[in-house]
């Protein structure tokens, strides 16, 4: 039977405006995670009912530590900002199916939006290690220098990163789409970020004929596959649409199959 | 010690269930705890045909809560009986189909369909306020007692199978005449309290959090109202079993629900902040027992009634 997890905080710092950098050592949970799987922590006050569902930004199997950057945007995240190094926080997971790597693709457009970028950092470690000729264009958009993170990060896997804001007060003003238009092509694109920015990359993505995965954010209670809460509209083989789970068949779907609204 | 209770005429071998919509038909949860410690399972809300449910969001947290508006999306009595009732036959636990509908006539064909199915030990209807009718209005099968007494009526007329009405406090009618109703319509037993309704708003958008706009309260903070409408129907003359509910997350919550005359609790919203809470609430139950030298759980039923 599978058990909530206790894992050990080794350090939780603030890295920008409002995000945090959180490692814990949680080594049974690492050993099985895989990238694009997510972990949901709970915080230790009773009013607070549900566990918070947080990305994988590096799945560390050596040390046995889950790397998790997270924006401290509601009551539950920015009680887990406050907890400090040696506390123990329970969680659930890993949960959710991961970012496959398709045969013969070397060319790959990873493709991020503010706190959507931390998965696609264990994204880019895999593509490193199971494609050893391959070429990663990383393109991450923030709303403003302040909120900018993982940059260097991504320059381990990567020559060619390049940073966006809507504001122009850090790398090229503007979207990443505009970006990653400069490239003539690519052989699979994966993005996770705000809704409307995956629906320009997967638009963008349809009308060059290039595989395309997203990873999609929801509202979770249970984040087992329970509750129904965390679905997203997918096309069906009849021409239909029907909901589909993000915590468990999801967080990551191929964009040919989302019905974007 | 004893801790099984009897529930119109169904032995349970603990006085726990799940609450219904919480852990579906147990499939997901059974990987994280042991679902056999239940006296009963019951399963997520199943309709005649298949419904798609609400737009998202489906749920957001309040202080000591949740609100939440799935909108019972489920796919329909057959695929529910073709995909669900052999898991549930083997779960080792007494299996509770929860029952939802536009319209009464859609009630009545589930049920229909559902006598003739083996391993379904009890019936719950579903009469939450927040069911939406074939117009899209709000049905609210239990907010008077004309509409309650119809419901179960028609839905007594076609079946033997053990019949529990699930109710909600509402500020249209006194839940103790509603309970009454539903007896006299011929429902075995009660349960309460379904969610109450409720909407946060974004302040950041500026609109209701819920894509449904309205959702169901459930979580610690409804507790004092649910212990109380059990209270209070349990001291009126309502001879039925009550299966208490409401914001249940530990041994002590559980044991106010009896002391206020439950014989069974349910728990809901608490699964998902702790996945084994019904193993930890059992627990908690047996150390209480005999902490305090009771040898049979039925001893606690309404032992604060007469005070």
């Amino acid at each position: 039977m599978k058990d909530v997890f206790e894992a050990e905080i080794i350090s939780n710092d603030q890295i920008a405006l409002d995000i945090y950098d959180l490692y814990i050592k949680s080594p049974e949970e690492v050993s099985k995670a895989k990238a694009g799987q997510f972990v949901s922590l709970f915080t230790d006050n009773p009013a607070m009912v549900l566990p918070r569902p947080l990305s994988l930004c590096d799945i560390d199997k050596e040390s046995g530590i889950f790397r998790i950057v997270y924006r401290a945007g509601g009551s539950g995240t920015r009680q887990i900002s406050k907890y400090e190094k040696g506390q123990i926080i329970k969680g659930i997971g890993p949960v959710g199916n991961s970012f496959r790597i398709l045969p013969n693709t070397k060319k790959f457009a990873v493709v991020g939006g503010g706190i959507g970028t931390p998965p696609l950092l264990e994204l880019c470690k895999k593509i490193k290690n199971e494609v050893p000729d391959s070429e990663i264009f990383v393109y991450l958009g923030f709303r403003s220098v302040s909120q900018v993170i993982l940059e260097e990060d991504f320059k381990k896997y990567s020559d060619n990163v390049y940073i966006t804001t809507d504001d122009g007060s850090y790398g090229h003003h503007g979207n990443v789409i505009s970006v990653m238009k400069t490239e003539p092509y690519y052989d699979v694109i994966y993005s996770c970020g705000p809704t409307i920015m995956l629906k320009f990359v997967a638009k963008y993505a349809d009308s060059n004929d290039t595989k395309c995965f997203v990873s999609l954010e929801e509202h979770m209670a249970c984040s087992i596959g329970a509750c129904l809460a965390c679905v997203t509209k997918v096309h069906t083989k009849d021409g239909e649409w029907a909901y589909r789970r993000v915590c468990c068949t999801g967080p990551v779907f191929n964009a040919k199959e989302m019905v974007w609204t | 010690m004893i801790l099984s209770v009897n529930i119109a005429g169904v032995e349970w071998k603990s006085p726990i269930t799940t609450a219904a919509g919480i852990v579906n038909s147990g499939k997901e949860y059974g990987t994280y705890t042991d679902l056999s410690i239940l006296g009963a399972l019951t399963t997520k809300g199943v309709s005649l045909d298949e419904w798609m449910g609400d737009t998202v969001p489906r749920i957001t947290e309040t202080y000591g809560g949740m609100l939440n508006s799935i909108g019972v999306q489920n796919p329909g009595v057959e695929n529910f009986i073709k995909n669900d009732i052999t898991f549930l036959k083997n779960l080792n636990a007494n299996v509770i189909v929860n029952v939802c509908g536009h319209e009464i006539k859609e009630y009545v064909s589930v049920v229909e369909r559902l006598n003739s199915v083996d391993g379904i030990d009890m019936i719950e209807l579903n009469l939450s306020p927040l069911n939406p009718d074939t117009e899209n209005k709000w049905a609210n099968f239990g907010r008077d007692i004309e509409t309650t007494t119809k419901i179960v009526s028609e839905v007594r007329k076609v079946t033997k199978i053990p019949l529990i009405v699930k109710l909600s406090p509402n500020n249209l009618s006194d839940i103790v005449e509603i309970s009454k109703a539903a007896e006299a319509a011929g429902a075995d037993a009660l349960s309460m309290i379904n969610t109450l309704i409720g909407v946060r708003i974004d302040i950041f958008r500026k609109k209701p959090s819920l894509g449904n706009k309205i959702g169901g309260l459930s979580g610690p903070s409804v507790k004092p109202v649910a212990v109380g409408a059990v209270y209070r129907v349990a001291k009126s003359d309502v001879k039925i079993p009550i299966i208490g509910m409401g914001g249940i997350t530990n041994a002590e919550d559980a044991l106010e629900f009896i002391l206020a005359g439950a014989t069974a609790i349910g728990v809901g919203t608490a699964n998902f902040g702790n996945p084994r809470v019904t193993m930890n609430i059992l627990d908690g139950i047996k150390q209480y027992m005999s902490d305090n030298n009771i040898d049979d759980i039925n001893k606690l039923v309404g032992a604060a009634l007469n005070s």
